[in-house]
């Protein structure tokens, strides 16, 4: 049979997505728990590109240029950073949440996964990560969300910020609008979904001086937005400062955990040097 | 947090015969039309087990549109199901479900595209047709483009999402003539490709035609 797909029958169809189905949560079964990783826990001075403290309420956005890592820190176990992307090159191409967890199999993303964008191409990996409970399905605040949770004038929150206005004016800095915002991930987020499918929040599961490194896999435009998740358990709008920071990365080695644990991931990245050839 | 949704079947009182509009959407096609504050429009999965990528767009102002995300947060679950307020960016309730015979509707897993479509079933599958064509081909005619594409509503695709975290695309319940309908809560542009996957369960491995009928608020 030829490689072309077209001409199998409905049942082929499915005897190869029930193959892929469980290589995939085979691979999902043994991702690795413990922390083994070549980023150092403490950055030294010479690594650090930038490091920014970003407020509570308020949002951050730089590009950062393929091979170099971006550390959210979480000194005070703060509720949800939340956090959206673009190709540098070309905004029209950007995080892909559906993509992103159907692709991996999984709505619960960790060290050595990746986050990809519409194009089938691998945006950054999670090459470390402390915490491990991030929101892949709910994303950001919004204004009318707080406004029913915390009431017209949350006293902690006057100007009401949130996060999908923090995103829309993080693109606004690029020249971007509405348009190009987008389904977001919340970092440090434990949200899980029951037997139900009602969304529950894990608490406890965000620790003080939690971190997650991104290593940018082409050039990325990232917005991040300090702002609690929609779905936090506190009845007062609460939020403590985060930290960004840019950092000089090593160079992803042969067996690279982000690009070798999947078949997917493979082939996502093959997309993705595709576009740097030449 | 609780939300409206129910899993219980809601039947529509609406009469096909009584439809201002009344189209059978071809398998494998997109296709597009206005649904004015207070039209129901139903779809139809005139087979069963036929995914329904759906984008909704607000009349007047595209870039206010369906938010996957924000219309989850607020019902606190995770599925589109009957009473579900599918809400805008803007946090505003563009339509209500209305009625509902099928269970859970996926919001969470997107559209299939050639790009995607390479990553999670090899290379060779690049030249497929797929929802994003649809739905490009059909935004075009808006003026729209690829910005625009968000995350979608997935009628009659079955998409668990386990308390592990697990998540897959598994064999849709829908049984031939079972529905979604919805009440439009302001005027708004509707999107729909007719998904067109084989590579996976969401129809069935087997494409096959759905039908969009539109009642007047004046038949209320």
């Amino acid at each position: 049979m030829s490689e072309t797909d077209l001409y199998r029958t409905p049942e082929q169809y499915r005897q190869r997505y029930l193959e892929l189905k469980s290589r995939a949560q085979e691979a999902n079964a043994r991702r690795p728990s413990g922390r083994n990783t070549a980023n150092p826990p403490v950055l030294s001075r010479d690594l650090v590109v930038e490091e920014e403290t970003i407020p509570v309420g308020w949002y951050w956005t730089r590009t950062i240029a393929r091979g170099r890592s971006l550390r959210i820190a979480n000194d005070h176990a703060t509720a949800g950073v939340s956090a959206f992307f673009w190709n540098a090159a070309d905004t029209s191409e950007r995080y892909n949440a559906g993509d992103t967890v159907k692709v991996q199999w999984s709505a619960r993303l960790s060290r050595g996964r990746v986050l990809l964008s519409d194009m089938g191409r691998v945006m950054a990996s999670i090459t470390d990560d402390t915490c491990g409970a991030h929101d892949f399905v709910v994303g950001g605040s919004t204004r009318s969300g707080d406004r029913r949770k915390y009431g017209t004038m949350a006293r902690e929150n006057p100007d009401g910020r949130n996060t999908h206005e923090n995103f829309v004016l993080a693109a606004g800095k690029h020249g971007l609008g509405l348009r190009d915002v987008g389904p977001c991930i919340t970092f440090f987020a434990p949200v899980h979904t029951d037997e139900q499918g009602r969304f529950v929040w894990q608490s406890g599961a965000v620790k003080r001086s939690d971190y997650v490194d991104l290593r940018a896999e082409m050039d990325v435009i990232v917005a991040l937005s300090n702002c609690p998740h929609p779905l936090s358990p506190d009845e007062i709008w609460r939020a403590r400062p985060v930290r960004a920071i840019v950092w000089r990365s090593a160079a992803p080695a042969a067996d690279d955990l982000c690009r070798t644990a999947t078949d997917e991931a493979v082939r996502a990245f093959e997309n993705t040097a595709a576009m740097f050839v030449g | 947090m609780t939300g409206a949704v129910t899993l219980k079947s809601v039947i529509s009182r609406f009469d096909p015969a009584a439809a201002i509009y009344d189209y059978t959407v071809p398998a494998r096609m997109p296709w597009s039309g206005l649904v004015r504050k207070g039209q129901h429009v139903r779809i139809v999965d005139v087979e069963g087990q036929q995914a329904v990528d759906t984008l909704f767009y607000r009349a007047g102002n595209y870039a206010e549109r369906y938010s996957a995300q924000g219309t989850l947060a607020a019902q606190g679950s995770a599925y589109i199901a009957a009473g579900t307020h599918i809400l805008s960016n803007e946090g505003n309730v563009m339509l209500t479900m209305a009625a509902n015979t099928c269970g859970d509707h996926d919001t969470s897993a997107g559209a299939c595209s050639c790009e995607a479509n390479t990553v999670r079933f090899g290379h060779h599958t690049r030249y497929m047709h797929a929802c994003r064509e649809n739905f490009l081909v059909e935004l075009a005619k808006y003026g729209m483009t690829k910005r625009d594409i968000v995350s979608n509503i997935n009628f009659f695709m079955n998409v668990p999402i386990l308390p592990d975290g697990d998540l897959a695309i598994v064999d849709g319940v829908s049984k031939p003539g079972d529905y979604v309908e919805l009440r439009a809560e302001m005027d708004v542009l509707c999107v729909i490709s007719n998904c067109p996957q084989v590579n996976n369960p969401c129809n069935g491995f087997n494409p096959t035609p759905v039908r969009v009928l539109i009642w007047d608020a004046t038949n209320n």
